[in-house]
């Protein structure tokens, strides 16, 4: 009997290059959904701010901490907290908390690409219906939308250059092809229509 | 058509499903027949200023209340649905 399932790899491939462009899979973190209860704002905001270094903001933008760390918002009323795998971020947090929010480990239900390289932002607007100009989507900013018909966060880590789609791992290969072919010149879907 | 959600900022139409009026209220299970009949089916079709539901499914999947004009297409605002939104 397998004591311990270990995860398959989400995509097949976990780097493709295409001229200047690369697709990455990027190392797994662990990621938690901290969500508070009513009248607890404050007081969640204030402990995940001494736990991580880190706001629950109501910006676009993802904050960053010191250690690895970073939060941004994922909804009404819920915040995704992120950091270094291993760190047992979940149970710390769910400690803190004491019963104050709802926190709850997404570290599997996610998967990290990287899309990198002159034109990365052309592909990714081939994607994402989300205006990706350096004036509106600067670094760190976070738009939750679709990648064609994927439900993606995507997160600037440099105008232009990087960006970071967050996927449901389900849906990381369809994700990952579609990117790819984007890189390729080609247009997302067509080929399965 | 854009909205700006208060959870994403300004988005496309195509991000947004139309969920209805966000004026009408249920009524209380003694009210009359002609009462449910109206609450079914019956809806407004306002020329002018008009409160709409409307659900972000592509973006933060939350319901929001659209305040706009129908006649100007102006959106005065976008909130989401609160416990007194509650039909």
């Amino acid at each position: 009997m397998a004591e311990v399932l270990l995860p398959a790899l989400p995509v097949m491939q976990d780097r493709v290059t295409v001229g200047a462009l690369t697709l990455a899979l990027l190392p797994e973190q662990e990621i938690v959904s901290v969500r508070p209860f009513k009248g607890h704002f404050e007081a969640v905001t204030d402990t995940v701010r001494k736990a991580l270094g880190v706001m629950l903001s109501d910006s676009f933008q993802e904050e960053t901490g010191s250690g690895g760390y970073a939060a941004f918002r994922a909804g009404h009323n819920q915040w995704f907290c992120r950091g270094p795998e291993g760190g047992n971020l979940t149970a710390r947090l769910a400690t803190l908390c004491d019963g104050r929010a709802s926190v709850t480990n997404q570290t599997d239900s996610r998967v990290r690409l990287l899309l990198s390289g002159g034109g990365a932002a052309a592909i990714a607007a081939k994607l994402v219906p989300v205006d990706l100009h350096p004036s509106g989507f600067e670094t760190g900013r976070v738009a939750l939308t679709l990648a064609g018909h994927i439900p993606v966060v995507l997160i600037c880590r440099e105008p232009r250059l990087h960006y970071e789609f967050m996927v449901f791992r389900s849906l990381a290969q369809s994700l990952f092809d579609d990117i790819h072919i984007a890189m390729n010149g080609g247009i997302p879907n067509s080929e399965r229509v | 058509m854009r909205l700006t959600c208060p959870h994403c900022g300004p988005r496309g139409l195509e991000e947004f499903s139309y969920r209805g009026d966000a004026t009408v209220r249920r009524p209380s299970l003694e009210a009359p027949e002609e009462d449910w009949i109206a609450y079914v089916y019956l809806r407004d079709n306002p020329c002018g200023a008009h409160k709409e539901l409307w659900y972000h499914g592509s973006g933060c999947r939350a319901w929001l209340v659209v305040e706009r004009n129908t006649l100007t297409h102006a959106v005065h605002s976008v909130n989401a649905v609160s416990v007194e939104d509650a039909p």
